[in-house]
């Protein structure tokens, strides 16, 4: 039976001695509660507004405004909420707004500190809803969360959904901080040690660090930390590692500053990516505190080529040659306001939009095109693979015809959903949304490509071949 | 805290707590995370317990919930793009695995932990929904779909 195998199974899955021994460890060594000498901002003491009937958004013309602008044309079909909302230590979170159908949507909230200054433009939250634009008058926070299929929101059979949020952390962004390019010459070899046991990465993990100080500067734009050092270790990675000001030592969270990985990469497959000098294989990086996070250090691992050696995984690296010259920059968040746990779960009826769904059954591509159903907002083809290939339709741009000759192009979908149905019949879900509202019953017929289907009421007629594809709106990226 | 009360929590609860970070994360390295940050949760709130049930519940809620962050930190919503991008990772070091826990873990990641509460912790239906904070119905929901899913993955119709 599956539930003996599956225990047996998982029973092999163990902390170990050590590990235990290092958790213990770290609990009998962590204060009973946190206190941070933020010194920042001073605390701002407000009353709660108990007998508050309008919202703060309602009373904030500019977040009110910058709502607007982001439904844009979706105005009128979006979902006003009231009344769903949750406080925790003192911040309100309330759901105003969800534009939603089958495959995805957004759910708009408003978020508001009321007895203190926590938040700001750039804060973060421990789910996937992400600011928009703060109002710093009525401490009050515009946030969204956009969802895909099932992801990233709960949805439930009853059409109820549920955004739940465990942290809110007011802090900013920074970027382009320049790290000096003397230091990225190939001689730059520094003294490395091993970061504690507690700051392992897993198995293959040498925990190799530098040793702090060894190349002390200022960072242009950075006043939170300066260099600690910066240099090459004896396997040709390249480690940035920041020595954090007094107090805040908390405020930098786990993989939130790296030298500008999208810079980096773009540099070095610009530089070598498919040169036949070298192939970049993965980017990927770790860091490590030390001290309490007194140092921060991130070690840069491009790796060139993968092996097998003594019967191990064994990596090569980007030479250090290759670094020289490049226009390398840290980007990152940095909390600048106390990090506040609690609970804010917020379950509301979420309307969906009416839909039109047609019936194709027609291959294209390798694969059977079974429905395709048509919201105001968006249009989703459910498709099955046949002979076995996997794989989505998304790349592919969509087109919708309409009974007024015109039409609108989408260039890009994305897969909401994809899995496998009873009888192993495995099927993909991929949507395209649209910049504008459409009136799904005026649409005449859809071209996925140059794959054009007449659509009949409910049905599809059979499909043809377009000579050229439609062109893409000017705006497309 | 002190370090007896501390070793003697991780022995009562430790593996609980990493098995389901394990079976929610599908990694090692990210369970240890998770379970490092539930104990020290447990040691920053401070919260009044029942019963060491209570405590365990307490206990793989918040791994639940930290597991479920893991994967949505900043790191890794800004790190998605270059790593979708790659065409070649560098391979996991843990091979991979056959049998009832591969296919668990080959499941979407909203159904491992009801799984894993249900057929390894062997909680009721109603007593995860409590401990997760969701309907029950949602449970119910959640392990017909995931038995469905895992059947056609282990190919063995009354399997689960």
């Amino acid at each position: 039976m599956f539930r003996e195998t599956y225990r047996k199974e998982m029973e092999q899955v163990l902390l170990n001695e050590r590990q235990k021994e290092r958790l213990a460890g770290l609990m009998a060594a962590a204060p009973a509660r946190r206190t941070r000498h933020v010194g920042r901002t001073a605390l701002i003491a407000a009353a709660v507004c108990a007998l508050c009937i309008v919202t703060a958004l309602a009373a904030s013309p500019t977040l009110r405004d910058i709502l607007g602008q982001s439904l844009g044309s979706f105005g009128p079909y979006s979902q006003e909420v009231e009344g769903v909302s949750a406080t925790d230590q003192g911040i309100r979170v309330s759901v105003v707004r969800a534009l939603a159908d089958q495959s995805g949507g957004t759910v708009y909230l408003e978020v508001q500190d009321l007895t203190g200054d926590r938040l700001t433009e750039d804060t973060q939250f421990s789910s996937w809803v992400r600011p928009m634009a703060y109002d710093p008058e009525s401490r009050t926070l515009l946030a969204r969360l956009d969802f895909y299929g099932t992801d990233f929101l709960d949805r439930e059979e009853d059409g109820m959904a549920e955004v739940s949020i465990g942290e809110i952390w007011g802090g900013e962004f920074f970027e382009g901080i320049p790290l000096p390019a003397d230091l990225l010459e190939a001689d730059n070899m520094l003294a490395t040690m091993a970061a504690p046991e507690d700051q392992s990465h897993g198995t293959n993990d040498g925990r190799i660090v530098l040793v702090p100080e060894q190349t002390p500067r200022a960072l242009e734009g950075a006043p939170w930390f300066t260099l600690s050092s910066m240099g090459f270790d004896g396997q040709d990675r390249l480690h940035v590692q920041l020595k954090m000001q007094e107090g805040w030592e908390d405020q930098l969270p786990d993989h939130c500053f790296y030298a500008d990985l999208a810079v980096l990469h773009q540099c070095l497959e610009d530089a070598y990516g498919g040169s036949g000098r070298y192939d970049l294989v993965s980017l990927q990086g770790r860091d490590y505190r030390l001290e309490n996070g007194r140092y921060l250090d991130f070690c840069l691992m491009p790796c060139v080529d993968v092996r097998m050696e003594d019967g191990k995984i064994a990596y090569d690296y980007l030479p250090r040659e290759a670094y020289r010259g490049l226009p390398l920059t840290l980007q990152g968040w940095i909390g600048t306001r106390e990090r506040v746990e609690g609970d804010w779960t917020l379950r509301f009826p979420l309307e969906i939009l009416p839909e039109r769904t047609v019936t194709v059954n027609q291959p294209v591509n390798t694969k059977l095109a079974e429905t395709f159903t048509l919201t105001a907002r968006s249009a989703s083809l459910r498709s099955a693979p046949q002979n076995g290939r996997q794989g989505s339709l998304q790349l592919l741009p969509l087109t919708v015809y309409l009974e007024d000759g015109t039409r609108v192009t989408v260039p890009r979908g994305r897969c909401v959903d994809a899995g496998w149905e009873s009888g192993g019949t495995g099927f993909n879900t991929d949507t395209w949304t649209f910049p504008d509202p459409i009136d799904p019953a005026q649409v005449t017929a859809f071209s996925l490509g140059y794959w054009y289907v007449p659509l009949d009421g409910d049905t599809a007629r059979p499909a043809g071949w377009l000579a050229e594809l439609p062109e893409p709106p000017e705006d497309a990226p | 805290m002190d370090s007896a009360e501390a070793a003697r929590l991780v022995e009562l609860h430790g593996q609980a707590v990493y098995r389901l970070a394990y079976a929610r994360t599908g990694s090692r390295e990210d369970a240890e995370d998770v379970a490092q940050e539930t104990f020290l949760r447990l040691v920053r709130a401070a919260p009044e317990f029942r019963d060491e049930d209570h405590r365990r519940a307490w206990l793989l809620r918040v791994a639940a919930n930290c597991a479920a962050d893991l994967t949505r930190s900043l790191w890794r919503r800004r790190r998605r793009p270059l790593e979708e991008a790659e065409a070649l990772g560098a391979p996991s070091p843990e091979p991979p695995e056959e049998g009832a826990l591969a296919a668990v873990l080959a499941l979407p990641e909203r159904y491992r932990t009801v799984v894993h509460l249900y057929y390894f912790e062997e909680y009721s239906a109603a007593e995860i929904a409590r401990l997760l904070g969701m309907r029950e119905g949602t449970v119910h929901t959640r392990l017909s779909r995931a038995r469905a899913m895992l059947r056609e993955i282990l190919e063995e119709g009354d399997y689960v």
